[in-house]
């Protein structure tokens, strides 16, 4: 599930990916240790190296959609997109697509929130994988994945930058629905198979619920 | 908002030598009839062609170019100058058609009267897309740019691969309360009232050299916050701005002044 189980352990490009994303404390509030990627974008040897690695998995499995979450999966899906030949598809917040979209709602922490996509950007039977910074509840990512469904494509992986540790202690005790949160993870989990990440934080997944509701 | 975090750290990416000083050809201005949607190796899934257009589109080619030395740097007077040359009958790039036709336009979206220039077609178009990039890849290769910055958030679509090919940075700039360490804002005017532009404390030092990315420019209000953010605010020296499409008319490239600005397709 997470890059050094999926055999990129010795891999000497992570330690620099990691070294480069900046912790930023109490943002957007009290209490939240914010993973800060910009950093990472700010050091073209480490972006290109957490390119180059998501490239290297998915070039030669016949992915032919990237959809990347906004924004943030906007900075990182083009350029996997471009380097794999596939399209890039953008997932975003409602009313900004100007096209006919179909939405899919996802839950917060505190209400719910709603992602869309362009009707026929996506064909049946395509292969896709969906992009992002950060993976914590997986509410986006689950919405997400049931949008590319609706739309016919098979959503072969999720593949983030970091991942909040939490994620892959509760994949794997399996948890007994706890709330939605919890049904969150096993239908992500069931579905995507995977998802791989470059960085583990520590963290309390709360960061992802903030960054859902504010991150446009 | 910081608190004793890491500092971003910026490297400077080391470039070769220039090769020969090769002054790039533009597209010429070229007047496009409304393109069809299905065109030979069009990926376009078919559904786009019902709502692809309804009303006609003329789109024409244009650019302007600069020629500049790394270790000559090309006076404003000069890069006028270019410009005004550039417009006379210069092979239109073949790339340039395809990408055209690979734009969406969307009537009254978001409100009536207006026509959107959909740029996601253009995204499910891999040459288009791919061509659209090496597009500006080639021109700003080996300038010495250090830093991309890309406007929220279709900035961040176009800005990351260029600066990835040409060895440069890339710094979001975005809406407020995005940014989650110390940030600087320049507030820019609307059709109807104000909205801000942020940009980390420390993403870009004084003297670099930088482009700034959006996908288009219209009355050039949020360019011009980005280029007063990293100019006048922190000292960079913004090299161009370029955009996928520009909307004519509505005076963005004067609002501009003597930044220039680089376009692949304009739109009436």
């Amino acid at each position: 599930m997470f890059a050094a189980e999926n055999g990129l352990k010795s891999d000497p490009r992570l330690q620099g990916i990691s070294e480069a994303i900046r912790v930023v404390p109490h943002f957007p509030k009290q209490g939240i240790m914010f993973q800060d990627i910009t950093t990472l974008l700010l050091d073209h040897k480490a972006f290109k190296d957490t390119v180059d690695i998501f490239v290297d998995r998915y070039r030669g499995m016949s992915v032919s959609v990237v959809a990347g979450v906004e924004a943030r999966g906007f900075v990182f899906g083009p350029a996997i997109a471009l380097a794999i030949g596939a399209k890039f598809v953008p997932l975003r917040k409602p009313r900004k697509l100007p096209g006919e979209v179909i939405s899919e709602a996802y839950e917060l922490e505190y209400g719910t929130d709603c992602l869309e996509i362009h009707v026929g950007a996506v064909q049946p039977g395509e292969r896709a994988i969906v992009i992002d910074d950060l993976v914590a509840t997986g509410g986006t990512l689950s919405a997400a994945i049931r949008l590319l469904e609706r739309v016919g494509a098979e959503v072969i992986e999720c593949a983030c930058v970091i991942g909040v540790r939490e994620v892959k202690v509760m994949a794997e005790e399996l948890l007994d629905s706890v709330g939605s949160m919890a049904s969150h993870f096993i239908s992500l989990w069931s579905h995507a198979k995977l998802i791989i990440v470059v960085k583990v934080c520590e963290n309390d997944y709360a960061q992802a619920d903030f960054a859902e509701k504010d991150d446009t | 908002m910081m608190q004793g975090s890491l500092l971003p750290r910026c490297s400077n990416s080391i470039f070769p030598p220039p090769p020969n000083s090769n002054r790039l050809r533009p597209p010429s201005l070229k007047r496009l009839s409304a393109p069809t949607a299905a065109s030979s190796g069009n990926q376009l899934p078919l559904t786009f062609s019902q709502n692809y257009r309804t009303a006609p589109n003329r789109l024409h080619c244009s650019g302007n170019f600069f020629s500049f030395n790394k270790d000559c740097p090309v006076s404003e007077s000069q890069w006028k100058q270019d410009r005004e040359m550039a417009t006379g009958d210069e092979q239109q790039d073949p790339r340039i058609a395809r990408i055209s036709s690979a734009i969406r336009v969307i009537p009254d979206f978001p409100k009536p009267g207006i026509m959107f220039q959909d740029i996601t077609t253009l995204l499910l178009d891999t040459k288009a897309f791919k061509d659209t990039i090496d597009l500006f890849v080639e021109r700003y290769r080996d300038k010495n740019i250090s830093v991309v910055a890309g406007v929220e958030a279709r900035g961040f679509i176009f800005g990351p691969p260029i600066a990835l090919a040409i060895g440069a940075k890339f710094v979001p700039m975005r809406k407020p309360n995005k940014l989650p360490g110390e940030v600087i804002s320049e507030e820019y005017s609307l059709e109807y009232g104000t909205d801000k532009m942020e940009m980390h404390v420390g993403a870009v030092e004084a003297g670099e050299h930088a482009l700034v990315i959006d996908d288009l420019i219209a009355t050039g209000g949020t360019l011009c916050a980005a280029v007063k953010l990293l100019g006048k605010r922190v000292g960079v020296h913004v090299v161009e701005c370029a955009c996928v499409i520009e909307l004519l008319g509505l005076k963005g490239r004067e609002r501009l002044g003597d930044r220039p600005l680089f376009v692949l397709v304009n739109s009436t």
